[in-house]
């Protein structure tokens, strides 16, 4: 018997034991799922977290550059009763290395800093932190943080924020090099994913007409732990010692 | 291929009747059943004119079969090549899938490959101990996992559980396997429970993974064990940490657990293991009367 | 499955499939039995019935196998399907009204 079974019949043969084949090697790869809220749910499996609803999720416009100080391509929020999933999504193959962070959900706008700088072009990155739990009316939003930066004497910094879905307003405050006091004196200055935490803020909410929505003071909450993703940015005019 | 066919005009016939089938198998298959018929054919034309000559008998039976253009082009309408190149496709893909089953093989069998097939089976975690924790009798001397939670009759083992219930979170089954309460001398002194967790799914892609700093520690009496990963200079302190390290596969995982000085007048201690202010399990070990004296 | 339909719309599609009622074929059977049983009136040209047969096994109508025939040589010898049956029937009734059409018409006068 020259032909057995029809050809129409080995190729799905021989593509189904490919794929079988091919099963072993994708878990040696991590299980790299194809999309990202598949890898946010494979995140929250791993984490045993409980299925959580996802509020918001931001994609890096940037190529996130493969190497371990790279940023995450996805950043996904879920929802679950009082607290907020914050997963850090990295490229597939690396998702050994994605993490979930937890933060409470407060009554209206609730901030999330984030662990992780974003880059905001080729050169600059800068400290992000979201508001989820915006009302819809705002049209404008306003930030102002005490004590950003270390060693400099009360930085009054304000920045826009910028909105990304509803109720989710996104802010940036750039690593601004040049206003440590410490980078000025000629010492080298690091820059963490975790600087905004625990800082004293106030939020102000604008109408389209231009009026005051609502305002809102407080601390940034703090998660207790060290920076992370830290960077050091040297003075022109220092040198290293052994 | 075909005996009989030295003649030109025989070959040429097939192959400009097959010319035009552009996946080669399928041109090879059609052309041996039309030379098939040519050969049947020139043989009964000798049977029927015996006095003609091969070269007639040729030439007769060619031109009996019609003309190769046409119908090259109606057999190059039947016979479409995207199935075969299909084909062709999945075979090698087939064989790059079946390459990288065996490199996989390979990474897994290196990971895995021990001289003694008695560690295998530890590192698989057939016999359901971890591979190494940090324990030492009064002696100082160190004790293996299968002496610190198998029941031995020890006198400074004081307690020992195997096999705590099953809890399922998210996609995996967590279990406290074993655990293990000894008095100890050295260094530190007071009790130590020793916990050894397991995790296991069969959906290996979300298999849990289970953090150190994630659990807390507490007692009946409303003590508070904090995770400490260092050395803790104070000989009293109560707190857990990490400890040795566990085997597993694919589909399971483990983790063990420390505790330092366990109060003796506790009644059961508490073992939660938390994402920010969710509690996602716990387990409570019950603890005997008359927890350890010297 | 698409074919042409003109290559198996025509009547040598009906003498091939009713040659294989009985009994499995192979291509250079076909065109002898096929003379044997007209009395060599119907002589097509012997290599337009390997389009017609690859297209009607590609359409399922028929199903292939190699054997060794009586003079033997290994030939591939073609079997009607229960799905080429049906086409046979189908046809046999169509050429059938349409001979008695021709007889309505030949007879009136």
């Amino acid at each position: 018997m020259k032909k057995t079974r029809t050809r129409g019949f080995r190729i799905l043969r021989n593509l189904a034991a490919a794929i079988l084949c091919a099963v072993p090697l994708w878990g040696l790869l991590g299980c790299p799922m194809p999309t990202p809220e598949l890898r946010f749910r494979q995140l929250e499996d791993r984490s045993l977290v409980p299925r959580s609803q996802i509020v918001y999720l931001w994609e890096n416009p940037f190529p996130v550059r493969t190497t371990s100080s790279g940023e995450p391509r996805h950043i996904v929020i879920g929802r679950s009763g009082d607290q907020y999933s914050v997963g850090y999504l990295y490229e597939p193959l690396r998702s050994s290395t994605n993490t979930l962070e937890p933060w409470p959900v407060g009554e209206g706008p609730t901030p999330i800093p984030l662990s992780q700088p974003l880059h905001r072009n080729e050169m600059d990155t800068d400290n992000v932190l979201f508001f989820l739990q915006v009302p819809e009316e705002a049209a404008e939003a306003e930030l102002t943080i005490t004590g950003r930066i270390e060693n400099l004497i009360e930085p009054v910094e304000t920045a826009q924020g910028e909105k990304m879905a509803e109720g989710v307003w996104m802010f940036r405050y750039p690593i601004a090099r040049e206003l440590s006091a410490d980078y000025a004196a000629g010492r080298p200055v690091r820059y963490g994913g975790r600087s905004l935490e625990g800082l004293p803020y106030t939020l102000e909410l604008y109408r389209e007409d231009g009026s005051l929505l609502w305002e809102q003071s407080g601390n940034l909450p703090d998660s207790g732990l060290e920076d992370t993703y830290t960077a050091t940015f040297y003075p022109s005019n220092y040198t290293f010692s052994p | 291929m075909e005996p009989n066919k030295t003649t030109a005009p025989a070959e040429t016939w097939l192959d400009t009747a097959v010319k035009k089938i552009r996946f080669k198998p399928d041109r090879r298959e059609v052309r041996a059943e039309l030379s098939a018929h040519l050969e049947d054919k020139v043989l009964d034309l000798q049977r029927i004119f015996p006095d003609m000559t091969q070269e007639e008998a040729q030439a007769r039976a060619v031109s009996d079969m019609g003309d190769p253009t046409e119908i090259g082009a109606e057999l190059a309408k039947v016979h479409k090549p995207w199935l075969g190149y299909l084909w062709r496709v999945s075979q090698v893909v087939l064989g790059l899938a079946c390459l990288s089953l065996l490199w996989s093989g390979m990474v897994f069998y290196s990971a895995f490959s021990v001289d003694d097939g008695q560690i295998f089976l530890e590192l698989w975690d057939a016999d359901g101990l971890p591979m190494s924790n940090e324990a030492y009798d009064m002696f100082g001397n160190g004790l293996t996992p299968r002496e610190t939670y198998l029941p031995s009759g020890h006198p400074d083992q004081l307690q020992v559980w195997e096999d705590g219930p099953a809890v399922q979170v998210a996609g995996s089954t967590v279990r406290l396997r074993r655990a293990a309460l000894w008095q100890e001398w050295q260094s530190r002194g007071g009790l130590a429970l020793y916990c050894y967790f397991r995790v296991e799914s069969p959906k290996f892609w979300v298999l849990g993974d289970l953090r150190w700093d994630q659990f807390t520690v507490t007692d009946s009496l409303g003590n508070q064990y904090p995770y400490n990963p260092t050395e803790m200079e104070d000989r009293d302190a109560r707190f857990f940490d990490g400890t040795g390290w566990t085997g597993g596969g694919p589909f399971h995982d483990g983790i063990q657990l420390r505790v330092q000085n366990v109060d003796p007048a506790a009644e059961w201690v508490r073992l939660d293991y938390w994402f920010g202010a969710e509690r996602l399990f716990s387990m409570t070990l019950e603890l005997d009367e008359g927890g350890g004296t010297e | 499955m698409k074919l042409d339909k003109g290559l198996i719309a025509g009547s040598s599609t009906l003498l091939i499939l009713t040659l294989l009622e009985k009994e499995d074929m192979y291509g250079y059977q076909m065109i002898t039995e096929l003379s044997r049983r007209s009395n060599d009136t119907f002589q097509m040209k012997e290599g337009t019935l390997y389009p017609i047969l690859h297209a009607l096994e590609k359409g399922k109508y028929l199903s292939a196998y190699e054997q060794e025939a009586p003079t033997g040589r290994v030939r591939k010898y073609y079997r009607l399907t229960p799905r080429g049956r049906e086409f046979l029937g189908e046809k046999k009734a169509e050429w059938e009204q349409f001979s008695h059409g021709v007889d309505q018409v030949l007879s009136f006068t």
